[in-house]
């Protein structure tokens, strides 16, 4: 087994705060009473509801559809009535429609519709499957899963991402130990098109019993001898998709570029069960496991939530919020959003509702840049943040574009470790949206 | 909090942009730890020096801390001395000076380190050049002889008089007993059998400014913040080697060269001054320039010019170079450019 790879420029090993719920099973959501399911859960094109009020709706069944490519269909995760279909915030900060499902409880699904023969097919024959069952990336972006099984270059390596880099987060954890053979079986489907020589499940070395866990169901089944675990330091950003091909298999992705075009097929352990319950038992994308944690949380949890629950049914499951909580993250701490309205519902790429209190987030305010070089040193996409803030405090886009502020991956490495507590990484991104928006001035 | 907002329409809810946590690094912890890296060193020389030492480094820090709190009052700006980096200022100031310094240069020199060159560039952090480095550049181009008017810790033990305010009349009358030549004015002079031991080389048991004389209590400090990660080895080490190898290429002796890293400040300036944050380039590449620039400075002062030590000059001659190196080596992006 492979051991201790990992990227060379930047990144920063942080507290991981995993211990708070690393370590308790999976636990499913009681059900909520009202589901509110957004029509915007990925990169790209939002779907159109298919359902109207006053609907009856099944478990599983498709309630939005989209034609454009960029886009994955969206399905109800109860069974029961469609209330109403209204515009509303979802928990990561999108406002979208969202179609308001009254649960009657039943959870009558749709017949499902499994591929029986996956081991033979092409690749072809599941990317209009994948997008029909609304499989996305899992891991944060929500990237969807059909317009990646197909590259421009040969896609020639298959890497699955059990990293799981941001600190307090445990959900990916949690399913690689619980549903270890089912990713496993995943990640076969994969090797089948990509690599069948070798096909690798790669996980952060601060996981020791996934990693054994996966080993040993690998040695105990024949089918999976081309799979190998291999384990990656525990540093952040290794999660990352760019990270992660050049650590594990030693290919870096140009800049602007994804995974693809080098050739590399990389996908989160999370998405890859999906895509397994998707073939194997014909089950759509409408529901995943998230975490529950942070020291404003009473009972930190992994839960398996329906997709369209709201934050507040979620929390309330976890024994509340403590009186030291400050701030509701959804996602990580290091990339998550902001919750400002505990009805807002949970996404497909929902990882995780943090309650943080003052001293974890270490909330100060700005003092001036001593120039200690931190923030340069880690940052993963080896560009400059401290001239790039100021920079764009001048508003000098241009110069922010000689400097490459455009390549920032917003991994938030430069403000966490900032003794001065500058806000480094909403700067960069405010100057690399600048700079977007300039080009596409020139271009008009 | 800029990043902060409250949006009272939706919730009470906190709204801060990503990342939500913050290490728990702050300015104030960096510069107690430079600090607490500095104080071996500061025992060390009111061990070698005794109480004037201590008054020295006591002024030092006293009027660089309210030179600071005047400034800022004075120009309505926040005042920051709880950052604690005027602090570190003064006690690096007064390693810079003789034992037999007076006060009121020591003051001088401190007030004009923080007001002329930190606060009048924009304050900590926007320094272009180390204020100790330039309190210590003014003072010697203002009061070179009192400067330079070293007594050796034996003096100071045998009751050997501190001159301060007689110095130059005193050490023309009876210069062997009062000025003391350090061991790089030896060198320099070819006096080599004049030279200390290495081993009070090394622990300060010779004359020089305050600071400069024990190389293994700085380098105790220094390890203390390589391993908190205040300060990275890389400037110190290529600073000192680079030295090493043009006295070296300039004819001098190998044998003599642990003289020259242990002599005439350059421990204290390669590991404390030349790696102060805001004068030396910030990333690595620039680093390893910057100090190189400064080991073939130093060497070549020290070798072809007629001073005996080119420390102070060459860390000052590299701080103004600094923003032209980052200019020159400026970060590219991550990835092959496509
Ligand atoms: S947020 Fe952007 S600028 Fe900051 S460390 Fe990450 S990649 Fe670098
Ligand atoms: S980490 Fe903060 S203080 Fe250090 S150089 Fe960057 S912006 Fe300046």
């Amino acid at each position: 087994m492979s051991s201790n790879l990992t990227f060379k420029v930047g990144g920063v090993h942080m507290d991981e705060h995993k211990g708070l719920s690393e370590s308790s099973p999976i636990q499913r959501l009681p059900e909520p009473k009202v589901v509110y399911i957004p029509m915007s859960q990925h990169i790209g094109a939002p779907c159109t509801p298919t359902v109207q009020k006053g609907d009856r709706v099944l478990m599983g069944q498709t309630v939005g559809t989209s034609d454009a490519f960029i886009s994955s269909d969206v399905h109800a995760s109860v069974s029961g009535t469609v209330l109403e279909i209204k515009k509303m915030y979802t928990a990561d900060g999108r406002f979208c429609d969202c179609v308001v499902i009254e649960n009657d409880g039943m959870n009558e699904a749709q017949t499902p519709n499994p591929i029986s023969n996956y081991d033979s097919l092409p690749v072809d024959d599941f990317v209009d499957f994948t997008k029909k069952m609304g499989l996305v990336g899992m891991g944060g972006a929500g990237f969807p899963l059909h317009a990646k099984l197909k590259g421009q270059v040969p896609l020639d390596e298959c890497i699955i991402n059990g990293a799981e880099c941001e600190p307090y987060l445990t959900c990916d954890h949690r399913i690689m130990l619980e549903k270890t053979a089912e990713i496993l079986e995943g990640l076969k489907i994969f090797a089948n098109f990509y690599n069948p020589n070798v096909s690798y499940m790669a996980i952060e070395e601060n996981k020791p019993d996934a990693i054994k866990r996966m080993n040993e169901v690998i040695a105990a089944t024949p089918r999976f001898k081309n799979l190998k675990v291999v384990s990656c330091q525990t540093k952040y950003p290794q999660g990352d998709s760019k990270r992660l091909s050049e650590a594990v298999v030693g290919r870096i992705v140009p800049q602007n570029g994804v995974t693809n075009d080098v050739g590399v097929f990389l996908t989160n352990v999370g998405t890859t069960l999906a895509f397994y319950e998707a073939v194997v038992e014909g089950k759509s994308s409408y529901e995943r496991v998230i975490t529950v944690s942070g020291a404003g949380i009473k009972e930190p949890k992994n839960l398996l939530v329906k997709v369209g629950t709201p934050v507040q049914d979620i929390i309330d499951f976890a024994g509340g919020l403590n009186d030291n909580a400050v701030e509701i993250v959804c996602g990580g701490p290091m990339t998550g959003k902001s919750v400002f309205d505990m009805q807002s519902p949970i996404t497909k790429t929902t990882s995780g509702l943090l309650a943080l209190s003052a001293e974890e987030m270490q909330l100060e305010d700005e003092s001036p840049c001593i120039r200690c070089s931190r923030c340069v040193d880690h940052c993963p996409a080896h560009i400059n943040p401290t001239t790039i803030n100021s920079a764009i405090l001048k508003e000098d886009v241009e110069y922010c574009a000689e400097l490459h502020a455009d390549q920032c991956m917003e991994c938030g490495i430069c403000s966490f470790v900032c003794p001065a507590k500058r806000t480094l990484a909403p700067s960069v991104k405010l100057a690399k949206r600048e700079i977007k928006m300039q080009a596409m001035k020139a271009k008009n | 909090m800029d990043n902060t907002k409250q949006n009272p329409t939706v919730s009470e809810r906190f709204v801060s942009l990503a990342p939500h946590v913050r290490s728990n690094d702050t300015t104030q912890k960096i510069m107690r730890d430079v600090i607490i890296a500095l104080v071996p060193a500061m025992a060390g020389s009111i061990y070698f020096f005794g109480m004037n030492a201590a008054m020295l480094m006591a002024v030092c820090v006293a009027s660089c801390v309210l030179a600071e709190f005047i400034f800022q009052k004075a120009m309505k700006k926040e005042v920051r001395i709880g950052d604690l980096s005027a602090v570190v200022t003064g006690i690096l100031i007064a390693f810079n000076l003789p034992a037999t310094a007076p006060w009121w240069m020591a003051a001088f020199g401190s007030a004009f380190a923080i007001i002329v060159i930190k606060e009048c560039f924009g304050g900590i952090g926007s320094n272009f050049m180390n204020p100790a480095i330039g309190a210590r550049i003014v003072i010697m181009a203002s009061w070179a002889k009192l400067m330079t008017d070293y007594v050796s810790p034996e003096m100071v033990k045998n009751g050997g008089q501190l001159v301060v305010n007689d110095a130059w009349a005193v050490s023309s009358a009876s210069a062997d007993a009062v000025a003391y030549a350090t061991p790089l004015g030896m060198l320099k002079a070819g006096t080599y059998e004049q030279l200390p031991s290495l081993m009070d080389m090394a622990t300060g048991n010779i004359g020089g400014v305050i600071g400069e004389t024990s190389a293994i209590l700085l380098l105790i400090g220094a390890l203390y913040l390589i391993v908190r990660k205040v300060m990275s080895p890389l400037i110190p080490v290529v600073y000192i080697a680079t030295t090493a190898v043009v006295l070296v290429i300039a004819g001098v002796p190998v044998e003599y060269l642990p003289y020259h890293i242990l002599g005439g400040g350059l421990i204290l300036g390669a590991f404390f001054m030349a790696t102060d944050y805001a004068s030396s380039p910030i990333n690595v590449k620039g680093k390893i320039i910057f100090a190189i620039g400064c080991g073939v400075v130093t060497a070549v002062i020290r070798t072809k010019a007629s001073l005996p030590e080119g420390v102070s000059y060459a860390i000052a001659l590299m701080n103004v170079c600094t923003p032209l190196i980052d200019r020159l080596t400026r970060t590219e992006a991550y990835g092959e450019a496509k």
